[in-house]
C-alpha cells in the first residue's frame, strides 16, 4: 500500500519523538499539516484501511509507529458516532499509547444535535382579544355545480 | 451547574461531517433595512454548553426570540451531551419577520436558571434624497 505524498513521515515521527505523553502527542498530531489533511482529505474506510495496513507486519515493517498514531488521531476528527464506532473496533496492539489517545478524542469529542423550528407569524391582538372574527362562506347553486 | 459558555445568531450554521467543525455565515449585527416587516429566511441559533459530572444529560432548553417587546418565537430546544461534558446545540429556524425596528433579542433558559442572550438591532434606514438644481 502507498503512503500519499501529503504525509510528511518525517514530521510526524518528529512529533512522536519529542512527545513525553499521550496527551501532548494528541495535541501536536491534531495540529500537524500531514494530520489535518489525513482528516480531510482520506474517508474514514481509507484512514481504517491505512490504519490496518500500518499495523500489519508488512507496514509496520515499512513505516514508523508515529504513523499509526497519526492515523488514529485524523480519525478522532471524523463525525462523532462514526468516529467512535469505528475506534472502537480497531485493534491497538503494539500502540502502547492507544488506549490514552482513544480516551483523550472521546472526552474531546463535541455531540452536536440541530432542531428544526417553524416560525409562526404572531396573530394580530385584535384578532386574539377582540373576539371580531368574520367569515366568508361561498354557496355554489347546484346549477353550477352541474355544469362543472 | 451548566454552563452556556458561546450563543450565537447567524443566517446559516453548517458542520462539517469529516472534521465535525463548524461554520458560521453572515452573523446578524445591528442592521439597517429599507421598511418592515422584514423577512429573513435563514435565521440560526449556535450554543454551546459545559457540564459538571453531576449536571443532568438531557437539560430541557427554551429558545425565545423578541423584536422589540414582542415575543415571536417561543419554542423548546433540544440539548444533549451524550455522556460528554461538553455539547452544542443549533436551532435553524425557517424563517423570520422582524416586525418594526428595534432589538431582536434571542434568549436561552435551560432549567436551572441558567440564562443566555443575543441582540442585535434592527433599524429603519432613512432615505437619502439628492436634490440637484439643474
Amino acid at each position: 500500500m502507498n503512503i500519499p505524498r501529503e504525509i510528511n513521515v518525517e514530521e510526524i515521527d518528529l512529533i512522536y519523538i519529542v512527545s513525553n505523553t499521550p496527551a501532548y502527542l494528541f495535541k501536536r498530531m491534531r495540529g500537524s499539516e500531514s494530520v489535518l489533511w489525513m482528516a480531510s482529505n482520506l474517508s474514514t474506510e481509507k484512514l481504517v484501511q491505512l490504519y490496518t495496513y500500518l499495523r500489519s507486519e508488512e507496514g509496520n515493517n515499512n513505516y514508523p509507529v508515529s504513523l499509526s498514531y497519526a492515523t488514529l488521531i485524523a480519525l478522532s476528527t471524523k463525525e462523532l458516532s462514526l468516529a467512535t464506532d469505528t475506534l472502537k473496533r480497531l485493534p491497538l496492539i503494539g500502540l502502547d499509547w492507544g488506549k490514552q489517545i482513544l480516551s483523550i478524542a472521546n472526552s474531546q469529542a463535541v455531540p452536536t444535535l440541530t432542531t428544526d423550528l417553524k416560525f409562526t407569524p404572531p396573530r394580530q391582538r385584535s384578532l386574539i382579544f377582540g373576539g371580531s372574527t368574520s367569515e366568508n362562506t361561498l354557496t355554489i347553486p347546484s346549477s353550477v355545480r352541474l355544469k362543472l | 451547574m451548566i454552563e452556556l459558555q458561546t450563543l450565537i445568531c447567524c443566517e446559516i450554521i453548517s458542520r462539517d461531517a469529516d472534521t465535525n467543525k463548524l461554520i458560521l455565515v453572515n452573523l446578524f449585527e445591528p442592521l439597517e433595512a429599507e421598511a418592515f416587516p422584514l423577512f429573513l429566511p435563514n435565521f440560526s441559533v449556535l450554543a454551546h454548553f459545559l457540564r459538571a459530572d453531576t449536571d443532568p444529560e438531557n437539560p430541557t432548553g427554551t429558545l425565545s426570540i423578541k423584536v422589540g417587546v414582542t415575543e415571536v418565537l417561543a419554542a423548546p430546544m433540544n440539548i444533549d451531551f451524550k455522556g460528554k461534558m461538553n455539547t452544542r446545540a443549533i436551532a435553524r429556524i425557517q424563517g423570520l419577520i422582524v416586525t418594526e425596528p428595534g432589538i431582536v433579542s434571542t434568549t436561552l433558559r435551560i432549567e436551572g436558571g441558567v440564562e443566555g442572550s443575543y441582540s442585535f438591532t434592527f433599524k429603519l434606514r432613512v432615505p437619502h434624497i439628492q436634490v440637484s438644481s439643474t
